[in-house]
């Protein structure tokens, strides 16, 4: 299935079309990997030349090349967002499994959707592109793949439920920018922040409504 | 409630994302890999250590002795033998390599400078630095050495 879409272009401010792609195969992310990872590297060293240790994302030690006996299993579920042949973000969601439960008191135990991954491309993120002294490709790429997850939930009949669990780094977007609720951290996973969208606040989300 | 446009929405995220990490999912598991590739890289480099070691024991060389051959600082032998988290370089790998005839692709995995891209050669690591503890009794000279480091260590 795919789908069009818009992201906005940095340079020129404009939007660009793009397309959602749920049938990104294993040898799509391999060669994404390969294209993200040296970016990331070279970002991070810069951070650290910079003494920015803090904001140095523990996903960039993340290789998926190494991780290839498993993409068997999870190259099914993954979407991708692309413009023109090149993927700038990528996530995969969950519609059944042991994280697929509400947990927030007035939703409990009620189905949703669990954002398992997502990732944009290192060009997109602006404090990797500041530290390299350069501009981002495209903004709003993250904001764009939550917001397909939350139409899926919608079509699946979870009423927009989404949850996912954020690192502390990333509770800054999903609390703010996109207004999940940060219910608690979870000692099953890591003691990760375990974020959840109502039906509710994930109307307001795509209606763009700030609270 | 207002609804924005696909338009008027991107652009409104776009701003409010705009100094954000997004990332979520792998993250944990690169936590968890990264965690079991420290475990896995302190039993290499301990196989390595006792690698260099043993060698230099087997040709009766003190360490100085065994530094100056390979042309290299004491202090990096020192750090190898001891297992430190301090990586040699490239050239005390080729050094080593040639002294010890063994490949350097397999001295700078175990030297931490390379990835394994097996996990055999850590599983033989571990039985090897398992086993290469020495059992004996120190000699009279080591129980010697080991009582003045102690004493030393001990003294205000």
């Amino acid at each position: 299935m795919k789908r069009i879409v818009t992201v906005l272009e940095t340079e020129t401010g404009s939007l660009i079309e793009a397309e959602l792609d749920a049938e990104v195969t294993v040898d799509d992310l391999l060669a994404t990997q390969r294209e993200w990872r040296p970016y990331a590297i070279k970002a991070a060293t810069a951070l650290a030349r910079q003494g920015s240790m803090e904001l140095i994302p523990q996903h960039l030690h993340w290789d998926w090349t190494s991780k290839a006996s498993q993409l068997d299993l999870l190259a099914n579920s993954f979407i991708g967002l692309r413009v023109g042949a090149s993927l700038q973000g990528i996530m995969k969601l969950q519609l059944v499994g042991d994280f697929c439960r509400a947990r927030l008191p007035e939703q409990k135990g009620q189905s949703l959707i669990y954002l398992d991954y997502l990732e944009s491309a290192p060009w997109n993120l602006k404090p990797l592109m500041d530290a390299l002294g350069q501009q981002t490709r495209f903004n709003g790429i993250g904001s764009r793949l939550v917001r397909h997850a939350v139409e899926i939930s919608l079509e699946e009949g979870f009423g927009g439920r989404l949850g996912l669990h954020s690192l502390p780094l990333t509770e800054m977007f999903y609390r703010d920018v996109c207004g999940m609720t940060p219910v608690g951290r979870d000692p099953s996973k890591q003691n990760l922040l375990w974020c959840e969208f109502t039906k509710e606040q994930a109307n307001n989300f795509l209606a763009g409504a700030r609270s | 409630m207002k609804t924005l446009s696909d338009q008027e929405w991107l652009r409104q995220q776009a701003a409010l994302e705009n100094n954000c990490y997004v990332s979520v999912g792998g993250l944990v598991t690169a936590v968890e890999e990264l965690q079991s590739k420290r475990v896995g890289s302190n039993v290499l480099k301990s196989a390595f250590g006792q690698l260099i070691r043993l060698f230099r024991r087997d040709h009766r060389m003190t360490p100085e002795e065994f530094a100056q051959d390979l042309d290299i600082e004491l202090g990096e032998l020192i750090a190898m033998e001891a297992a430190d988290q301090l990586r040699p370089s490239a050239r005390t790998i080729h050094k080593l390599s040639e002294k010890m005839k063994v490949p350097s692709g397999k001295l700078f995995v175990l030297s931490g400078l390379a990835e394994a891209r097996d996990s055999h050669i850590q599983d033989e690591s571990l039985k090897f630095a398992a086993r290469s503890q020495p059992l004996q009794a120190l000699t009279p000279d080591e129980h010697q050495i080991l009582n003045e480091w102690v004493k030393y260590l001990c003294e205000k």
